[in-house]
Parts: C-alpha cells; sequence; structure tokens
C-alpha cells in the first residue's frame, strides 16, 4: 500500500503533494487542543500496525486501521496518517519520501469518506465494520487511480492488490466495528464528538 | 543421366543448406559464477517475476529482466565498478540496491542498511510521534493564553 520513489509519474506526486498539504492544514486548523492526545495515539497506532505483515495476494498486506482513524479523527486523520507515513518511511524505509503526498491522500481520503458515513448509520458497531471494510477498498482503487495514472501497464498488477486486500478489508472491518463497540461503551464522546461537526 | 542430374541437385542443395548453417553458428557454453541479487518484502515473502533493471558502471542499461519465483535475478558483470539495480513490482513497491564489483567481477557484499529495523525502529518511531504532537500541543497551548 506504500508507493516506493521512482514509481509515479511528476504530475501525479504534484497533484497528490497538493491535495494532502490542504487535507494537513484543514486538519491541523480544526484540532482543538483535547484532541491532540488522541491524534498522538492513532499516529503511533497507524505507525505500529503497518508493520504487523499479514501473509496475503503476492506482496502481502498489512492492516491500515484509516477507517477507525478517520471515525475518531475527522479531518485530523490527514496530519496523523502524514506524520505516521513519513516516520515510517524514515526509520524503515516503507514508502517513498517523495510520494509521501500520495501515499497520506490514499490513506486518509478513504478514512475521511467513513468518518462522514459513520454519522449517517445509526447502528455504529455495523457502521464500524462497513467503515472497516471500506476504507481498505477505496485505499486500493486511489492507489489503482495514483498508479495507472502514472503508467499504463500497472492495471493487471492493480487487481492482485485488490484480490490480495480482501481479507485485510474484512479482518479491518471485524477489528474496526470492535473498536468502535469498546469506544462506545468506555468514552463514547471519542467518536460521538467529532461527528456532530 | 536425369538420375544424376537430380543427385547432384540434391547434393549440391544440401551442400548449400550446411553452408548457410556453418555461416551463422551459434554456440552455448556453461559457466559459473554469475552474481545475483534477491528481492523480497516484509516477512520475507519473495518479490516473484518483479521487473528488473541492471545498470553497469557507465550509466547505461546492462540487463533487463524478472525475478524468479524465488525473487532472485542473476547477471554477470563484466567491469569492476559501482552498479545499480533496480527491482520493481508494479504494484508501487521499488528498491534501488546499489552493487560494488571488485577487480575479480565479484560483489564486495554490503548488507548495512540505513534503516533502524524490529523493536527499536517502533520504539523510536513512537517516541517520535508522541515528542512531535507534545510539541504542537505546546505552541497550541501558548496561542490559547
Amino acid at each position: 500500500m506504500h508507493i516506493s520513489d521512482g514509481v509515479l509519474s511528476p504530475g501525479v506526486l504534484a497533484a497528490g503533494t497538493i491535495l494532502a498539504a490542504a487535507g494537513i492544514s484543514l486538519g491541523l486548523k480544526k484540532i482543538s487542543y483535547r484532541e491532540i492526545s488522541t491524534l498522538a495515539v492513532m499516529t503511533s497506532a497507524f505507525f505500529v500496525v503497518s508493520l504487523i505483515h499479514i501473509p496475503v495476494g503476492p506482496a502481502g498486506a498489512h492492516l491500515i486501521l484509516n477507517g477507525l482513524a478517520g471515525i475518531i479523527l475527522g479531518w485530523g486523520i490527514f496530519p496523523a496518517l502524514f506524520t505516521g507515513l513519513l516516520l515510517q518511511a524514515l526509520i524503515f524505509g516503507h514508502g517513498g519520501i517523495t510520494a509521501l503526498g500520495v501515499n497520506t491522500l490514499n490513506m486518509a481520503l478513504p478514512g475521511l469518506l467513513c468518518w462522514k458515513l459513520f454519522s449517517l448509520i445509526k447502528h455504529k458497531r455495523a457502521a464500524g465494520f462497513v467503515a472497516g471494510v471500506l476504507s481498505v477498498f477505496v485505499s486500493v482503487v486511489l492507489l489503482y487511480i495514483s498508479l495507472s495514472l502514472s503508467r499504463q501497464s500497472f492495471i493487471p498488477a492493480a487487481r492482485i492488490i485488490a484480490a490480495g486486500h480482501l481479507p485485510v478489508a474484512l479482518l479491518e472491518g471485524f477489528i474496526t466495528a470492535a473498536a468502535v463497540s469498546f469506544i462506545i461503551k468506555t468514552s463514547p464522546e471519542m467518536i460521538m464528538k467529532n461527528n456532530a461537526y | 543421366m536425369k538420375v544424376i542430374k537430380s543427385i547432384l541437385l540434391t547434393l549440391a542443395i544440401v551442400y548449400m543448406a550446411s553452408a548457410a548453417v556453418r555461416g551463422h553458428p551459434i554456440y552455448a557454453s556453461e559457466g559459473t559464477g554469475a552474481l545475483f541479487v534477491k528481492s523480497y518484502y516484509d516477512g520475507g515473502t519473495p518479490a516473484a517475476f518483479a521487473d528488473v533493471i541492471i545498470y553497469g558502471p557507465d550509466g547505461e542499461e546492462f540487463i533487463t529482466g524478472m525475478t524468479d519465483k524465488n525473487g532472485v535475478f542473476a547477471f554477470l558483470p563484466d567491469t569492476a565498478g559501482d552498479w545499480k539495480t533496480v527491482i520493481d513490482d508494479g504494484m508501487g513497491h521499488r528498491i534501488i540496491k546499489n552493487i560494488v564489483v571488485n577487480e575479480a567481477l565479484k560483489i564486495d557484499i554490503n548488507d548495512k542498511s540505513k534503516y533502524t529495523p524490529g523493536f527499536f525502529g517502533i520504539v523510536t518511531g513512537v517516541s517520535l510521534i508522541f515528542g512531535l504532537w507534545g510539541l504542537f500541543a505546546l505552541t497550541m497551548g501558548k496561542k490559547d493564553k
């Protein structure tokens, strides 16, 4: 899911960087002082969970948790995921530095979509499941778009990524549903407050 | 007479055909000593059938190809110097590995990674995340006052 340096065309990289920068600045503006600790926790969760390798598909996959991050952080998902991705690139070499904008956009945008969707569905556990599954699929679609806009020959490979990510999407759905149900029981204001926007 | 003629003609054709073959010979000999690069993902899954481009010390393309099912690509460098290997799996993952080939045309293996792996990397990352957001909170706190 992390695109490396030298894969994308300059146009895609520039567009991704500009859109991600807009998302990050909007996210930083919308965060309140009290939400920063939650943001740090979600950034850490995203940073760590991406390192857990799941052996599916040709390249293997990993959890993303962008659906859960979106539900909890709203627009704050942009600065959170950007920080996580930056450190993953610097410390582990996962994803390229030049592709940071595109990678942030590809993972944060589906999370933001899930945040909107989550407020529309009444049954919150079901909403969590849908958000978890959908966030992975939309990320895969965005990855596919980024790759095929850069080169023509990427189409079959992108199909493989989608196939490999089906179990991850389901797993992510269950984890997000479980996390949402836990949050509702323990500190519901964490998600309800955000969804009042 | 006709029989002799046709025998001569046949012999002539066979001779010309064999001469044509001799004119463009191709031979094969086996050998050892190729060098290889192996590419793999996190968790050790091999990057099978990924595109490979090897650049020689002159910066020119030396060979292109594909890794095998074990993520291995072998080649035989012809000069000493700094070689560059680019492996791209077509799914957004790409790695550039620089290889130093010495005078004996062997690789000086350098497996020192510039990245911090495993537990130490995780601790570093999480610490930095909390540190960075802590700093952000500090600047925000000042503004609120």
